[in-house]
């Protein structure tokens, strides 16, 4: 968790304008808020990704950027602010990215073996997940996957709420400043994240076992 | 009832945020005694909640990617690329580890493989090892996350009532714990599948220490592994709930205070 007082943030450029104090931040004070910020940032990232795996990466590829573009931050503005922005853009650039590699020619066939195979994926998770007390009855992980589809269906801004106000029991105060939203805003989105998530959980929990393609 | 029900997740969220009162805690206590479909929702909540400590565990440290030096003749830091940039970090994996970490690499793979082709022979499964499975959670495991999350507790039983019916809707048997100057019950957290579906956590404090304790039913003889690294781990069974204690104190501070609860607080 930053350390730093929450200001509200410089606004922050990437075409490369100067701070507006005219200040530079020295190398060290970036290294010193960078470990103080990474925390936050990690967060965000696995927000934007929908995974842990990755976010690690977009945060020192965000490390680069920003150390690149120096001369755009005033240090007398909130620096995990800064970062949060250009973590953000990196991570939804590679999401992009992704996206793209992705994207290849449609073959009846083998759209048709991949339904066929999603099938029977999913008989076998809704054969399993919590009992009535909602109690785990199967293995963790196969649960944990549940909770990651529920979390990968919310909107960005709603998991990213979600993850640091779970994962780092971050302040609304300081949700609100990294991602850009009003405080109000950022506890609806945590609210209704987790509703969401405990009724994918239940809803699942009340489909018969074998799935209906039996 | 759609407003009730609309309360009852309000409810929910507001404890899982940590903004109810006293009284509204009690309330949706309550209403979960009453209503299995609202103990549902909150077990369902709690579950999800830990799932995501489990599916984001941060790493130990995310390191600044470049070297940052000071140029004797610049004004100001200047940039070193990094060796291995984030971008290109996967591609540059090989580069980096020495011959004999890719000697060890090929020796695994043909024991595999070799593993692979006599099992499909023998038309078994006993040489292949599940690469689904994870590995399961350990008491030391657990214990270290439970220290990084400060201990924080999951959810807490505000009264000996609570804390026994809790233990008795769990296990089937109800036991409290009895005060003392030097010992505080923090609270509960979730150990899912330490020792099976059901594993309990208590987090106790006792002179600035953290204690923490494993709950099972006696009658199903599993085990945990000693932690290790210094944490003792002593064990107690009191009304058919198996108790493990694990601190870095020599003897067991919160078992001798474990006492069976009178059947009628577990009951429903």
């Amino acid at each position: 968790m930053a350390s730093e007082d929450i200001q509200q943030p410089n606004t922050p450029s990437m075409a490369g304008t100067s701070g507006a104090s005219g200040q530079r931040l020295s190398a060290d004070d970036f290294a010193r808020r960078f470990r103080d910020s990474w925390r936050v940032l990690w967060c965000i990232a696995a927000g934007e990704l929908g995974d842990r795996s990755g976010a690690e990466d977009i945060v020192q590829q965000a490390a680069v950027v920003a150390l690149e573009r120096l001369d755009d931050f005033d240090p007398s503005s909130n620096f995990l602010a800064w970062m949060a922005q250009i973590v953000r853009f990196t991570a939804k650039n590679e999401v992009q990215k992704v996206r793209r590699r992705r994207t290849s020619a449609a073959d009846p066939v083998a759209i048709d073996a991949s339904r066929s195979d999603d099938r029977e994926h999913h008989d076998h998770r809704h054969a399993m997940p919590i009992s009535r007390a909602g109690n785990l009855l199967d293995d963790q992980a196969v649960f944990d996957d549940h909770v990651l589809t529920a979390l990968r269906s919310l909107d960005v801004v709603a998991r990213s709420c979600l993850l640091l106000r779970v994962v780092l029991d971050s302040p609304y105060k300081e949700i609100s400043l990294v991602l850009g939203i009003p405080q109000g805003t950022a506890m609806s989105h945590v609210d209704r994240a987790r509703r969401a998530l405990r009724e994918h959980l239940l809803a699942r929990q009340d489909r018969p076992a074998g799935g209906a393609s039996r | 009832m759609t407003d009730a029900r609309e309360n009852i997740h309000e409810l929910i969220d507001a404890y899982l945020d940590g903004r109810l009162s006293k009284e509204q805690h009690a309330r949706l206590l309550d209403l979960s005694r009453q209503d299995h479909s609202v103990a549902a929702m909150m077990d369902a909540a709690r579950r999800a909640e830990a799932s995501l400590h489990r599916s984001f565990t941060l790493p130990a440290d995310v390191p600044l990617p470049t070297s940052i030096e000071r140029s004797p003749t610049a004004s100001g830091p200047s940039l070193r690329r990094p060796t291995h940039p984030p971008a290109a970090r996967k591609a540059g994996f090989l580069r980096s580890r020495p011959r004999w970490m890719y000697a060890a690499a090929a020796a695994i793979l043909l024991t595999g493989a070799l593993a692979y082709m006599l099992n499909s022979g023998m038309g078994g499964s006993w040489l292949i090892p599940s690469t689904s499975a994870r590995p399961g959670p350990t008491a030391a495991g657990v214990y270290a996350a439970l220290k990084k999350k400060s201990f924080r507790p999951a959810f807490i039983c505000e009264n000996d009532e609570q804390f026994a019916s809790f233990l008795a809707e769990r296990f089937g048997h109800g036991a409290v714990i009895q005060r003392a100057d030097n010992v505080r019950i923090v609270g509960w957290d979730y150990a899912d599948g330490l020792l099976g579906e059901a594993t309990a956590v208590i987090l106790a404090l006792s002179e600035g220490k953290n204690i923490v304790l494993f709950v099972d039913e006696s009658r199903c003889k599993r085990s945990i592994a000693p932690p290790g690294n210094g944490m003792n781990m002593h064990r107690a069974v009191v009304n058919g709930l198996l108790f493990y204690e694990i601190s870095d104190s020599a003897e067991p501070v919160v078992l001798p205070l474990i006492r069976p609860a009178p059947p009628i607080l577990g009951g429903q």
